[in-house]
């Protein structure tokens, strides 16, 4: 009861249009107080993963109680999506939700289920943090970066339309009241965490406006950090260090669409989707994990799915929480079971099934 | 005449064979060339003018190291030198004059100023020029090492709307839209240019990169001109593919790629991307071209001069600036002479004794020139 009243009292009026996410979950770890997550399994692979998740948690012992929620069949008016009015409501209770691969429904008449995720709870960040698993081999070891990228509006505002036949023009929106939001976020993530440098990544040289609106409110928020680095970086010159010496990145923050492709590289410079963990913040301190890989039908239901990454997710999410030693203890579990290699899935190149591997993350806690 | 005869001359009283462009002969290794020769028309020795712009930074070293080069060589070109900065409010007339003369320009990087005031003059010229099509050529250099092999990429970029077309307004204060136009005129013949090119040069496949699930309109028009153009070459592969999982790809399987299309912005990126995996933006040389004219510059990233440190300590690399200068030289019609180029400058980076600190080695601009002209057959 007073969690949440201290909840909702801590989302400050929107002053000089800044919206201030609460810097910090303020779940105190009282003990024996059970937290009640929202959890979507999703489609394909997702129940299997979400399995693991949960034994894991249980193994872990950690005071987390799902409410398990599944995309419907049909169409919810109230939410003109598959995701019924109840999920939606469920996550802004708790403010705190895990997600696993959903498949988006080709047709008409609904909304995707990413874009109502995102429009209904106001998830504006999307934090990937991209870490070299030690012991597994990629071209790239020294990967410690996170990308943080703003989620609403830039390029993806959808707002397209046809002047005349075979012209067609595409809005790109930077408002300022966003920028701040998603560079504040950057900003407090960079120091709650222990990070020492900060960049903007953009185009500003040919976008002036846009991306220069974009620039000045990360200006703004940076002087306020004096302790945390600053820097901006045209994105072409991000793109080119990253592939050549990505050790170079602490944080990375960034407008939608280089965030998107920006965040997409740093994965596939760790070894792909597959084992990048991802967190949507939203506003009044929703903190949405997820999986961002695919559903992958072809191998569901076999237990040979890889739940590295749902697991990295939901290591965030404890994070977010406040629960760092189990989340340290998880965390560590998993890359102990992976950098020994005797317990890998299919995808890194092993032949373990998903239950073992769980079984193997289990056991190193 | 003396100046076709004595690199002529050279050859025949050459002591050993210089390395054949054309490994694969049987006859190689024994004499210097047994290929069919290229027969110029009478006059096509011509010296033919280009304009060189040195441009920012490390531009007025790099070009510098090209012009030693083409002379040593005794190329058939010569330079109408202009001095262009990145903070000037316009191109000088006279220098697009020069251009459309000569219809070919070699420049180094102008720096645009960040965040204000002054647009982009490489943006600028490409538009006043029409120069639609954006080149890089990504490919492994025998001896750089990468982490990635088999990379031998093409990126076309449409150069003229798209992303880069500087149309932004503030709607009220706080809020600023940026417009990203696509004709169908413009993809069409980008499109047209990108399966041209696969044809001319025996490349396999095009892949068209773009953000088609999100931006519907935009990128379905380009998509479909595409895919009009496709019909057209049945010889060579068409696939698409959205441009966060190409930049992934590129990290992680990078010989899947053969020539891309793409509009203006992703093309930056995934132009810098390809660049870097095989080797950075100071080896990979590119070029602008259009209906007219062309411009041959740094592949990726052209904006980028480096900083102060190098400019002072003269450590620029003029590798990239030399091969692109080599893809000027195939594009006037004096394939030896960018034979030549090519491979002397390839020599010098597989023995690795003179590289600079992009490349991991200590050399100035200067000794690496210097290895170059040393090197040419």
């Amino acid at each position: 009861m007073a969690l949440r009243r201290l909840l909702q009292g801590s989302v400050l009026p929107r002053v000089a249009g800044r919206a201030l996410a609460p810097a910090v979950a303020p779940f105190s770890t009282e003990s024996g107080e059970t937290i009640r997550a929202t959890l979507f399994p999703g489609d394909g692979i997702g129940p299997e993963i979400a399995e693991s998740v949960k034994q894991v948690f249980n193994v872990a012992g950690v005071p987390i109680e799902w409410e398990e929620h599944y995309v419907g069949t049909e169409v919810d008016p109230r939410t003109e999506s598959f995701l019924t009015w109840e999920s939606l409501e469920s996550v802004r209770r708790n403010k705190v939700g895990l997600k696993g691969p959903m498949a988006t429904p080709i047709g008409k008449g609904h909304r995707s289920l990413n874009l109502t995720l995102r429009k209904e709870l106001g998830l504006y960040a999307n934090v990937r943090p991209c870490n070299s698993l030690p012991g597994y081999k990629t071209r790239y070891d020294d990967v410690n970066l996170v990308t943080i990228r703003e989620n609403t509006e830039g390029e993806y505002s959808g707002l397209e339309h046809q002047v005349v036949r075979g012209v067609v023009e595409s809005l790109k929106i930077i408002t300022r009241q966003a920028s701040l939001r998603v560079a504040e976020y950057a900003f407090h993530y960079a120091k709650a965490n222990g990070r020492e440098r900060v960049s903007a990544i953009h185009k500003a040289n040919i976008m002036r406006k846009t991306d220069g609106l974009f620039l000045k409110c990360c200006r703004e928020v940076a002087e306020k950090y004096p302790e945390i680095q600053y820097e901006e970086v045209i994105i072409d010159n991000c793109c080119m260090t990253l592939v050549k010496n990505p050790v170079l990145f602490d944080v990375l923050v960034m407008p939608n669409l280089y965030g998107d492709i920006i965040s997409d590289l740093c994965a596939g410079l760790i070894g792909g989707l597959g084992l990048t963990p991802s967190c949507n913040i939203g506003e009044g301190g929703i903190c949405l994990a997820e999986a961002v890989h695919g559903s992958a039908p072809d191998i569901a239901g076999k237990n040979l799915a890889n739940p590295t990454a749902l697991m990295l997710s939901a290591v965030m999410m404890l994070r977010h929480l406040q629960f760092n030693d189990k989340a340290d203890r998880i965390h560590n579990a998993i890359l102990q079971t992976i950098a020994e290699g005797k317990y890998r899935t299919a995808d890194l190149g092993g032949k373990a099934s998903t239950s073992e591997f769980t079984n193997a993350v289990c056991d190193h806690i | 005449m003396a100046r076709r005869s004595t690199p002529l001359l050279r050859r025949l009283l050459a002591p050993s064979p210089s390395p054949s462009p054309y490994p694969s002969t049987p006859l190689a290794g024994a004499v210097s060339r047994r290929t069919v020769t290229y027969m110029p028309r009478p006059g096509d020795g011509a010296p033919r003018g280009v304009t060189l712009i040195p441009g920012d930074g490390i531009g007025p070293l790099v070009t510098g190291a090209v012009r030693q080069v083409m002379e040593a060589m005794h190329a058939p070109v010569y330079f109408e030198t202009y001095e262009v900065h990145g903070d000037m409010p316009t191109v000088p007339a006279e220098v697009i004059e020069s251009i459309r003369r000569n219809k070919v320009c070699l420049k180094g990087g102008l720096a645009t100023p960040v965040g204000g005031g002054v647009s982009s003059l490489n943006v600028q010229l490409r538009k006043e020029l029409d120069l639609y099509a954006a080149l890089v050529n990504c490919f492994n250099l025998p001896g750089l090492p990468t982490r990635h092999d088999n990379v031998d990429i093409v990126v076309i970029r449409e150069n003229t709307e798209g992303e880069y077309s500087g149309l932004e307004h503030e709607v009220v204060p706080g809020v600023v839209e940026s417009l990203k136009v696509i004709t169908k005129f413009c993809s069409e013949r980008i499109a047209k240019y990108a399966f041209e090119y696969a044809y001319l040069n025996n490349r396999k496949k095009v892949t068209a990169v773009h953000k088609a699930n999100i931006m519907k309109l935009a990128d379905g028009l380009f998509l479909e001109s595409c895919r009009e153009v496709a019909k057209k070459y049945p010889g060579i592969q068409y696939n698409e593919i959205i441009v966060d999982n190409c930049c992934m790809q590129l990290v992680a399987k990078p010989e899947q790629f053969d020539v891309m299309v793409t509009p203006n912005l992703y093309g930056n990126l995934v132009a810098n991307v390809a660049a870097g995996i095989a080797g950075g933006t100071g080896v990979m040389p590119g070029g602008n071209v259009g209906q007219d004219h062309a411009i041959f510059e740094q592949g990726a990233s052209a904006g980028n001069v480096g900083n102060e440190k190098i400019v002072e300590k003269k450590r620029a690399n003029p590798v990239v600036l030399l091969l692109s200068s080599a893809m000027m030289l195939r594009h006037l019609q004096f394939p030896s002479f960018a034979d030549r180029l090519e491979t002397a400058v390839k020599r010098v980076i597989a023995e690795g004794k003179y590289r600079t600190k992009d490349l991991g080695g200590t050399s100035t601009t200067q000794e690496v020139t210097d290895a170059v002209i040393a090197k040419l057959g």
